[in-house]
């Protein structure tokens, strides 16, 4: 699929490419517009339940404003956040359901104020994880086995939704494993250490989930949008009941080196599904760009045949973004997948070797 | 005496030539011929018993003289009389009689007045009621409609365009109060209004989709067309359904002298017609048009290929087909039937086959085919001497659809590892059926009354998908829950065109339309009213006030007009869009008819318009019908002056068109008005044709207006660094909509037509003088010189930021032969 994802500006081009006929050459020439430009402040700030509240404050520059790229950082903004409609200090720790106001004030560049709301964190409920073993090999190195796993993963949780409100939510895969070695290893690169677990998470089949795609309209189709990358999703389409999600991993790879004697404590390791409730700010957020970047609007507007997309903010002054967001988290154990799959290659080996 | 009656229409437009004035030189060759000739330069008809031009031979020299000077001079001595009535020049062999004056209207002069009563009842009316005539064909000093205009073929042949391709849309963005939006492209923005508020008419019949190449170019081939009628300002009660015009395009009937057409090949395009007759009474005529885009391409793509892994596929082509056959049953009755089908087609893709070692194959392939197909049956009924009849039945489909195909193989020693396949399918249609009946009746001469209605029934299909996705055997399907839409609309119209007095001219109609979806029922009433004063011959005082009422719209993305732009009714919480305009005009006409001059000021009011919402991208398809849109209204005023030139060596027009146009949305720009993307405060357009021989004809056609409107965003602002992937986005601070005003555009098209014996050449400049006009602004880097630091031993950049103005179409020759049989 990664080719495929590369097509996806593809037909955008062949749709300009129409134009381009006529248009023959486009011509860009440099000017200087007399406009409007003064600088607004900009907040921007990331809420986690738990967690406590950092607020970046910065202000706008004008394009060509070379200095103002460089140095936007408004060191001398007053700050205040509210929870609740109550002032708060900067230790406050959020709670999930919580109205966080953040206003900010400067004397040069004026004030700015967002408002938002800690969503709860969503329930997970019949978890189903499905490997399946597509080659296993093993060799020796020095006094270690090094065993490398090659499988797709298939798993299924359901998402209790909640009726009251509109929810949005972002979709995250994480594993663990005790004998995480440090450092990163690129394919083929064995840790060194005498125990060890490297897990690449593989690719996500988005297609394999057609609520990864509600965002995209048949206009950003057409024109080559698809889903890479984007796990966000609303409850537009299953408000108040439970949603199935189908994941479905390609090329995932294990590479575990252990001794005989430690494969079980090695093997213990696995999966994380992280879905996280967010505020409708920080999925829009991510929406604009991949409407940005993705989406067939962007591509068009940069070519002057479409109206200019503004950056997506919930800030008063239309600059910056404040969010929220609480995680749910599901651990998907899959040593029973590993470990007979090891013990089995190191019999192998060791049968060669008689 | 078995009479036939002879109707001829314009088989070709050849020699383009202004209509009115022709150029003529003829020794004895039969009448029938060089009335062909005429035709081709005038789009006029012709209409005669056949019996009256037996063996009749004509010699005649002629340099762009008007018409009837020639007519007159051909006649001269053979018997034959001849009136020239509008677009139709009626025959007959003369006859010793008095002849009654007819009812003088004020400022009427001999060379147009009514034909004699006599005259009528020695030739029935017949001859020209049978057939359907614009309603347009006095001086707009005589006509009481206000911003309507009459064009034939001729008239779309000699506006110099884009590569060549005669367009009807383009000939009527040199009219005033018309924006073309987009440079080089067909659109039109009429009076402030949107550009899916015109109501485009093949026949009676509406239609859907009327662009190819993303709107490049219109979908009416003009070997097909007959003429146009074009209202902007007052509206005839007959037409409703649109807010800001309606474009009635007439197709040509074929000719009963012979089998006649012509083949034309262009720079992009081909184009075959040909009519003839079929028997005594039967015509037909087919206009055929073709893109060679796919061929030009296939060159290009085959060279690409040679030198890459990834083999890209890669055709477009787009193509209509006109047909008719008329017949012509009796005096009384003739009817046809005609098809028309418009299709774009654009078939894209990639092939990946690593074939050294036959591992890993990928193919992908999009299919989009979008159109119209149009099937109807009329017949032209004359009741009565005075009440004439026209009956349509009329099917509809304007289709559009995506399908696309993603496939990958992997494979290791001819075993697949894995495979996975994507397919997904858009369909978006709307089907209509219609019947309807609209009459003609003059109860008394001074009044015509026009009168009918019509039913059709609407299928939307806005959007549906449908996706598949295999993996390795594991399949995933979905599809949108969207449904068809059936939607009723009826609609029953009067009006009367009443000459009161020899100075004072009324028409007031009214046009009832329902329209039921949903089990919901929305009625409109549009009143339209328009009076003409005349103090003096040569001068006419117009004022107008209509009612426009809209059940469906148009959801488009960007400039450019693509097969997902949908049409969508009215339902949910949205209101039918209306339009209330009034108008005001005055016209001059010189003695001799040669100058025209007028000025027309208008004021629309125009209701429950429905676009996309600030920042719609940001919510789910699915949400389209409501969330994604939002209600809101508009005004527009402005005045259009012109200044038209109709015969002589040099003709066409000046205009200048003063305009003003916003927009109010509670959901758009903070509630707060703005300018529309088009609102251009000044218009001028100058559109020439000079007869250098005739065999050599220029034309030119200049166009100059304020910039359009853009949201020019020139501040950033610092992404929020939620991840790392979005670190780097180039955040736009939002300013007011349509803030900024583009430079003035203009520019400059030339056309040369050099006829042959066979045939003519033309020879087109579009853009001449090359201005860069602006067609938007955007960032970018100024690549400046850069220079090597001593100190760093390195070298430093000289690269900044800066504004730059996109411009789109330089200058871009064209060249074309029309050969004619």
């Amino acid at each position: 699929m990664g080719v495929l994802n590369i097509l996806n500006k593809y037909l955008l081009n062949v749709a300009l490419g129409l134009t381009g006929c006529v248009a023959l050459s486009g011509c860009y020439t440099d000017f200087t517009p007399d406009i409007d430009d003064r600088p607004v402040l900009c907040l921007n700030s990331l809420i986690t339940a738990g967690e406590k509240i950092s607020v970046d404050v910065t202000r706008s520059w004008v394009y060509t404003d070379v200095n103002g790229e460089k140095n936007h950082q408004v060191n001398d903004a007053v700050v205040t956040i509210f929870a609740n409609g109550v002032r708060v200090e900067d230790d406050y720790l959020p709670k999930e359901g919580d109205k966080i106001r953040i206003h900010a004030f400067n004397p040069t560049y004026g004030e700015a104020e967002a408002t938002v709301e800690v969503p709860v964190a969503p329930i997970l409920k019949d978890i189903e994880c499905v490997p399946t073993l597509k080659e296993g090999r093993v060799h020796e190195y020095e006094y270690t086995f090094c065993t490398t796993i090659d499988f797709d993963l298939g798993i299924r949780v359901t998402l209790e939704d909640s009726p009251e409100r509109q929810n949005y939510y972002h979709y995250g895969l994480d594993h663990y494993a005790e004998f995480v070695p440090e450092g990163n290893f690129s394919e083929g690169e064995l840790s060194g250490e005498e125990s060890s677990f490297i897990i690449r998470d593989g690719i996500l089949q988005y297609e394999a989930e057609p609520i990864f795609s509600e965002h995209i309209s048949e206009f950003d189709a057409m024109m080559g949008g698809d889903v890479y990358g984007f796990t966000f999703f609303t409850d537009r389409q299953f408000s108040g009941s439970d949603y199935r999600l189908n994941l479905q991993y390609r090329n995932v790879q294990a590479i575990i080196t252990c001794t005989p004697d430690n494969i079980e404590e090695v093997c213990d390791a696995g999966f994380i599904v992280c879905l996280s409730s967010v505020s409708e700010s920080y999925y829009n957020w991510f929406n604009y760009c991949w409407q940005i970047y993705s989406g067939a609007i962007g591509d068009l507007s940069e070519v002057g045949l479409a109206e200019p997309v503004k950056g997506y903010s919930n800030v008063s002054t239309g600059a910056g973004v404040v969010a929220a967001r609480s995680t749910a988290k599901a651990r998907i154990p899959l040593d029973n997948f590993f470990v007979p799959l090891v013990r089995k290659a190191l019999d192998k080996l060791s049968g060669n070797k008689e | 005496m078995k009479r036939i009656i002879m109707l001829c229409v314009t088989v070709t437009f050849s020699m383009v030539a202004v209509a009115g004035n022709v150029s003529i030189t003829a020794h004895l060759r039969p009448a029938s011929e060089v009335f062909r000739l005429l035709m081709q330069q005038t789009g006029k008809n012709f209409v005669y018993s056949s019996d009256i031009l037996s063996g009749v031979k004509v010699t005649v020299e002629a340099r762009n003289e008007p018409l009837g000077k020639v007519l007159k001079r051909m006649f001269d001595g053979t018997g034959i009389e001849f009136k020239i009535k509008g677009n139709n020049v009626v025959l007959k062999k003369g006859k010793k009689r008095e002849v009654r004056k007819p009812t003088p209207s004020p400022g009427s002069e001999k060379r147009r007045e009514p034909l004699p009563d006599s005259f009528l009842k020695a030739e029935p009316q017949m001859l020209e009621e049978v057939v359907v005539v614009s309603r347009l064909e006095s001086p707009q000093v005589e006509t009481v409609e206000i911003g309507a205009g009459k064009f034939t073929s001729a008239d779309i042949v000699n506006t110099p365009v884009l590569l060549g391709e005669p367009d009807v849309v383009k000939t009527l963005q040199m009219q005033p109060g018309v924006t073309e939006g987009m440079e080089g492209f067909a659109g039109m923005y009429v009076h402030g209004g949107n550009a899916d508020e015109n109501l485009y008419m093949l026949d009676n019949v509406p239609i859907y989709q009327v662009n190819h190449f993303a709107g490049l170019f219109s979908a009416f081939n003009v070997d097909a067309i007959r003429y146009i009628d074009f209202f902007k300002s007052s509206m005839p009660a007959k037409y409703d359904g649109r807010l800001s015009s309606f474009m009635d395009v007439r197709t040509r009937n074929g000719s009963r002298e012979g089998h006649h057409g012509s083949a034309k090949l262009g720079l992009t395009s081909g184009a075959f017609s040909i009519g003839g007759p079929i028997g005594g009474k039967t015509t037909y005529n087919v206009a055929l048009r073709r893109s060679w885009y796919d061929v030009l391409t296939a060159p290009f793509i085959a060279i690409m290929n040679a030198s890459n892994e990834d083999k890209m596929q890669f055709r477009y082509d787009f193509m209509d087909l006109n047909a008719k056959v008329n017949h012509s049953f009796n005096e009384r009755t003739s009817g046809f039937v005609s098809v028309y089908f418009g299709n774009d087609e654009l078939h894209t893709g990639t092939k990946y086959n690593a074939d050294y070692d036959n591992t890993y194959f990928d193919n992908d392939k999009y299919d989009l085919n979008w159109g119209n197909i149009l099937a109807q049956a009329g017949v032209v009924y004359k009741l009565t001497d005075a009440m004439t009849g026209e009956f349509t039945g009329a099917y509809t489909h304007y289709f559009s659809s995506l399908e696309a195909e993603e496939e990958s193989v992997e494979k290791q020693g001819g075993a697949i590892l894995s495979s996975i396949k994507s397919r997904q399918k858009t369909s978006n249609y709307i089907d209509d059926g219609i019947v309807r009946a609209d009459f003609r009746w003059k109860p008394v001469e001074n009044s015509t009354v026009r009168f009918g209605g019509g039913y059709t029934l609407h299928s939307f299909l806005p959007l549906r998908t449908w996706r598949e996705y295999d993996m390795d055997g594991l399949k995933v399907t979905s599809r949108d829950s969207v449904s068809r839409y059936l939607a009723s609309e009826f609609n029953a119209y009067m009006e009367d065109d009443w000459r009161i007095s020899p100075m004072l001219r009324a028409n007031a109609g009214l046009h009832f339309s329902m329209f039921h979806i949903e089990g919901k029922s929305k009625f409109g009433v549009s009143p339209r009213l328009s009076f003409s004063y005349r103090p003096v011959d040569n001068w006419a005082i117009k004022a107008a006030y209509s009612r426009t009422i809209q059940y469906v719209h148009q959801l488009t993305q960007g400039s450019l007009s693509l097969p997902t732009d949908q049409w969508i009714p009215v339902t949910g919480r949205f209101k039918p869009e209306t339009a209330d305009k009034i108008a005001l005009g005055g016209y001059w006409e010189s003695p001799d008819g040669h100058w025209n001059i007028s000025v027309e000021a208008y004021w629309k009011w125009m209701h429950n318009l429905v676009e996309y919402r600030d920042e719609y991208y940001l919510r789910p398809p699915l949400e389209m019908w409501d969330a994604r849109l939002t209600a809101g209204k508009g005004t527009a005023k402005g005045v259009d002056f012109k200044i038209e030139k109709k015969f002589g060596k040099l003709t066409g027009h000046i205009s200048y068109s003063l305009a003003w146009s916003n927009r109010t949305f509670a959901e758009k720009n903070d509630g707060k008005t703005y300018p529309a993307r088009y609102d251009n405060r000044h218009t001028i357009n100058v559109l020439l044709n000079w007869k250098i021989s005739p065999k050599v004809e220029l034309n030119a056609a200049w166009t100059g207006h304020s910039g359009n409107r853009f949201t020019f965003m020139p501040q950033l602002w610092e992404s929020p660094g939620f991840d790392e992937d979005h670190n780097f986005i180039e955040n736009s601070l939002g300013v007011p909509l349509n803030n900024y005003q583009l430079p003035f555009y203009h520019r400059l098209d030339l056309s040369l037509t050099v006829c042959n014996r066979r045939g003519y050449w033309n020879f087109g400049l579009y853009n001449a003088y090359c201005n860069r006009n602006a067609i938007a602004i955007t960032r970018g880097i100024h690549n400046g010189i850069g220079q090597w630091d001593k100190e760093t031993n390195s070298w430093v950049s000289n690269d900044y930021p800066v504004f730059q103005k996109i411009s789109i179409l330089p200058i871009i020759p064209s060249i074309s032969y029309t050969w004619e049989f």
